[in-house]
């Protein structure tokens, strides 16, 4: 039956060879007969004579994938996402490309979306794969903190539909080694005028405000931030590069303000903008004018023009500070700007315990290793344990007898490494000598002893 | 033929790093730039440079034959460094849309970031050719003069780019560097007045502010100007290398010699080598007329003591007042990593020919003098390493410093062990010969690798 009706579309095909709806429909019935090579000749053929034909490359999408061609697929599926009339099956492919991808967060969305369009197109698999699977409370039920206890990636109502997922973070400061300063900010700033509420009332003190930290990669920012939201059991939205992104070429402003809205009704909630220097960047850089609108819409949110942010807490963290325009820093705004260094010695000791947790490992000297380790990351440490690792595997793998890992090891792992925080420090260095006005980075000055 | 000069020929690179031409220009604006390029773009102009380079490869994966990404790739290729790289994307880019000025452009761009000026200005020629009026195009060969040193060509490309836009900062800078080359110094001045009062934050227009100042030797505004380009832009390390010249410019020996490197920059590699053969030449004149009229020796000693005076200085100047700088918590921090190598070499020399001589004044070790001057000699060789670019040039001249370093320690140490011998007796042991030997051909190294730096002083090796 289904040669009969291949036979007949090709042949219709052949007496119409411009007609790109006879294409598609042979494209389909070629992709349903598992030949995608074939399909994608014929949606390539339809789209040179119909190029705007979006159910062609729905189909061609289909057919990369099927082959798979993951990377032609996923800019097929982009270009089509950003239309309002996306077709779920789209949306679903691109939430299975974008979890190929490791991006679970954004095929979260994807898929979401997806099932919002059409639920008939929902595929109970990925879903589990996407930690989707428990249904989504009916908004305004009364069990939505339990909704949150189960760790789901998203929350709830209209406005967080293409948001980001909102999490439940179950660490605490205790959990951040060392940084006692930054957390007693970060308590002093967010967390107090939450708890302490009437105390700030009765000094007049207004809470408000949010907190930019800055630092080199891979020591914590992100960690710390989670951990503030953990500390008053808050939701935490974090916001990445990939959705900063998605807000610079897509329609930015609204997905911006949905962001927010989706935190003002998950109060209280932590709203974390992770490298926020690409959305927060100097207004005089950005050259398009949509750029500069986007820039306005986040200081207004911040000022909380379009809708209250009590009860909002707003983190950001930058690599970059130097990129963030200065209006960003304005009270209100991020008017706490904090430095959070590559970890000191305890702290290092602390990060490498963890690291070999569970490892096996022989009367490690942690303190020995922190000690050799001055300016390095916890992504840096990471490397080093790895390092160490893939050393003794090899060893192993020739004398034939698993050995411990030992303090000599990751010593001589440690001793191949630079700290991939110089070159930062390098940068930093310069905007602390000679850009320091009102005395920005001067924790960076103190840091490095100038 | 030193490393002020060096910094000089370095400026038009910061210039040309800032000109892109906007993608509205390359006629693939809008719809036809998928939303992976646009991706790329924000990403490249964010100097997220490894996710630009992901997203231009996935949209290259799908449109292997799109131009336009392949530029951008080669772009973003050439900021990391990868130079090989970067030259095979801008080659694929030109040959699949020949008719495409951007592609050109970029290999132009490409080629100028690994010093092949002449491949450089032929792809810039070419772009030009199919757009001839994007200012970008014109900033670009105009740098390219500049760093082959044809002012009078860098200011004629500059001032067709500000023909097609007046108000073009790059052009703008561009042309007040070929003035201040060309000696046109009043109308480089309008033209930097000019450019900063357009945008008073243009940090290049700072820096170039401040050059400017120094060749007129007035470093108290240059610096003002540096710093002022370092408040905008820290990374600017013209100027930084301009607040170290202009705070060496306080003392008036280094300012004098400041403006001889400035006034020997502007001048044509020929001309340069002119200058020093010519002074050379009146040396040995005037030498030879006080041996052959003795009455005249008075008149032409101090002549000649002033002239190896100068010629000690442009060789050891520089390293010793970045040596004084030190102790200066702004210059300190200001100096470059290769001025901070030098100097701490130069230091540990001059250390090393204090306890020589110490040992051979106070505590009258026999012949440890020579060991002094062996340390003041090998001073040279020190400076010549770091005169020289790096790349090939350096690692020569760093093996032929290394040699002459065995050479004096052995010298050194023979003079230290061995009796005293007169050394004009014939039957001389061979280790005494060996050692005289040793010490001529020490010091006719340390003679060789000053005229070799000085030759090569001028080569930037391609990348």
């Amino acid at each position: 039956m289904k040669k009969d009706r291949l036979n007949r579309l090709r042949d219709a095909v052949a007496s119409v060879p411009d007609d790109a709806t006879r294409r598609l429909a042979y494209g389909d019935a070629l992709l349903a007969t598992a030949q995608p090579a074939e399909a994608e000749k014929e949606y390539r053929v339809g789209l040179a004579l119909d190029p705007a034909n979006v159910k062609l490359k729905s189909g061609l999408a289909h057919a990369f994938f099927k082959q798979d061609k993951s990377s032609e697929a996923l800019v097929v599926v982009e270009e089509l996402a950003k239309s309002s009339n996306v077709y779920a099956t789209v949306l679903v492919l691109y939430a299975r490309l974008l979890h190929q991808r490791g991006d679970v967060d954004r095929a979260a969305r994807q898929y979401r979306r997806a099932i919002d369009i059409d639920a008939a197109s929902s595929d109970p698999a990925l879903a589990k794969q996407l930690g989707l699977q428990t249904p989504r409370p009916v908004p305004g039920m009364p069990d939505f903190d339990d909704f949150f206890d189960d760790d789901l990636p998203f929350g709830d109502g209209p406005s967080e539909r293409r948001g980001p997922a909102l999490e439940r973070p179950t660490i605490r400061f205790d959990d951040v080694g060392g940084l006692e300063g930054l957390k007693d900010e970060i308590r002093m700033k967010i967390i107090h005028p939450l708890t302490h509420a009437d105390l700030y009332k009765a000094y007049g003190k207004k809470p408000g405000g949010g907190i930019l930290l800055y630092g080199p990669p891979g020591c914590g920012k992100t960690f710390l931030a989670r951990a503030t939201a953990g500390e008053i059991k808050a939701g935490f939205i974090p916001v990445g590069i990939s959705e900063v992104m998605d807000m610079w070429i897509g329609s930015g402003e609204k997905n911006l303000h949905d962001v927010f809205e989706q935190a003002r009704m998950s109060k209280p909630c932590v709203l974390f903008f992770d490298e926020v220097d690409a959305l927060a960047a100097s207004r005089t850089d950005m050259r398009t004018h949509g750029g500069r609108h986007l820039i306005n819409q986040f200081l207004s949110e911040l000022d909380g023009v379009s809708g209250d942010n009590d009860g909002v807490l707003i983190l950001a963290a930058t690599n970059a500070p130097w990129h963030v325009d200065n209006a960003f820093r304005r009270p209100g705004r991020f008017d706490r700007v904090l430095f959070v260094p590559p970890p000191d010695a305890p702290a290092r000791a602390a990060i490498l315990k963890v690291l070999l947790k569970d490892r096996p490992v022989d009367d490690i000297d942690h303190d020995a290793v922190a000690k050799k380790t001055e300016g390095f990351s916890g992504a840096d440490l990471k490397g080093v344990v790895d390092g160490a690792i893939e050393a003794k595997l090899k060893e192993a793998m020739k004398a034939g007898i698993p050995k411990p890992i030992t303090t000599k090891d990751l010593l001589h792992a440690a001793a191949g490494l630079k700290p991939t925080t110089r070159d930062w420090f390098g940068t930093a260095k310069n905007y602390a000598l000679y850009s320091n006005q009102g005395g920005t980075y001067d924790e960076i000055l103190k840091y490095l002893k100038l | 033929m030193n490393s002020v000069d060096e910094v000089l020929t370095d400026s038009p690179t910061f210039v040309c790093r800032r000109a892109c031409p906007d993608r509205d220009r390359t006629g693939l604006s809008g719809s036809s730039v998928s939303v992976t390029i646009q991706r790329a773009l924000l990403l490249q102009s964010q100097g997220r440079l490894v996710d630009a380079e992901r997203e231009l490869r996935l949209a290259l994966s799908t449109d292997p034959d799109n131009a336009y990404a392949h530029s951008m790739l080669a772009l973003c290729l050439a900021e990391q460094k990868r130079f090989p790289e970067a030259s095979e994307e801008a080659t694929s880019a030109t040959g699949l849309a020949p008719d495409l000025s951007f592609a050109h452009y970029v290999r132009a761009k490409v080629m100028y970031d690994r010093h092949r000026y002449d491949d450089s200005l032929e792809a810039i020629g070419q772009a030009i050719e199919r757009e001839p009026f994007d200012p970008n195009y014109h900033g670009l060969q105009s740098a390219i003069h500049l760093e082959k040193g044809q002012w009078t060509l860098a200011l004629e490309s500059a001032e067709q780019g500000l023909e097609s836009d007046p108000d073009h900062d790059v052009c703008t800078n561009l042309r007040a560097m070929s003035l201040v080359k060309l000696g046109r110094r009043d109308e480089a001045d309008a033209t930097i007045d000019g450019a900063l009062e357009r945008n008073p934050e243009d940090a290049f227009a700072h820096a170039n502010h401040g050059w400017a100042m120094l060749n007129r030797a007035r470093h108290q505004p240059a610096l003002e100007h540096f710093r002022e380009a370092l408040r905008l832009d820290p990374q600017l390390e013209w100027a930084r290398a301009g607040v170290v010249e202009a705070m060496k410019a306080r003392n008036v020996v280094y300012r004098t010699l400041l403006g001889y490197f400035l006034w020997m920059s502007r001048l044509s590699n020929r001309a340069q080598w002119g200058v020093i053969i010519g002074l050379y030449v009146a040396y040995q004149a005037l030498t030879m007329l006080g041996n052959v009229f003795p009455m005249v020796a008075p008149f032409t000693l101090p002549v000649i003591t002033v002239y190896l005076g100068f010629v000690l200085m442009t060789w050891l100047g520089e390293p010793l007042f970045n040596s004084l700088l030190r102790l200066d918590k702004l210059g300190r921090h200001a100096l470059f990593d290769d001025q901070r190598r030098q100097s701490d070499a130069l230091l540990l020399l001059s250390a090393v020919a204090v306890v020589m001589l110490v040992a051979q004044f106070v505590f009258g070790v026999s012949r440890a003098g020579y060991g002094a001057l062996a340390c003041a000699m090998m001073m040279f060789p020190v400076v010549a390493i770091f005169r020289v670019s790096p790349g090939w040039p350096r690692v020569f001249m760093t093996g032929w410093a290394i040699v002459l370093l065995v050479m004096a320690t052995l010298s050194c140490t023979l003079l230290l062990i061995l009796p005293d011998v007169p050394i004009y007796e014939e039957d001389l042991p061979p280790i005494f010969k060996f050692g005289l030997g040793l010490i001529v051909a020490f010091i006719i190294g340390v003679a060789g690798i000053m005229i070799v730096a000085n030759l090569l002083s001028s080569v930037r090796p391609t990348r």
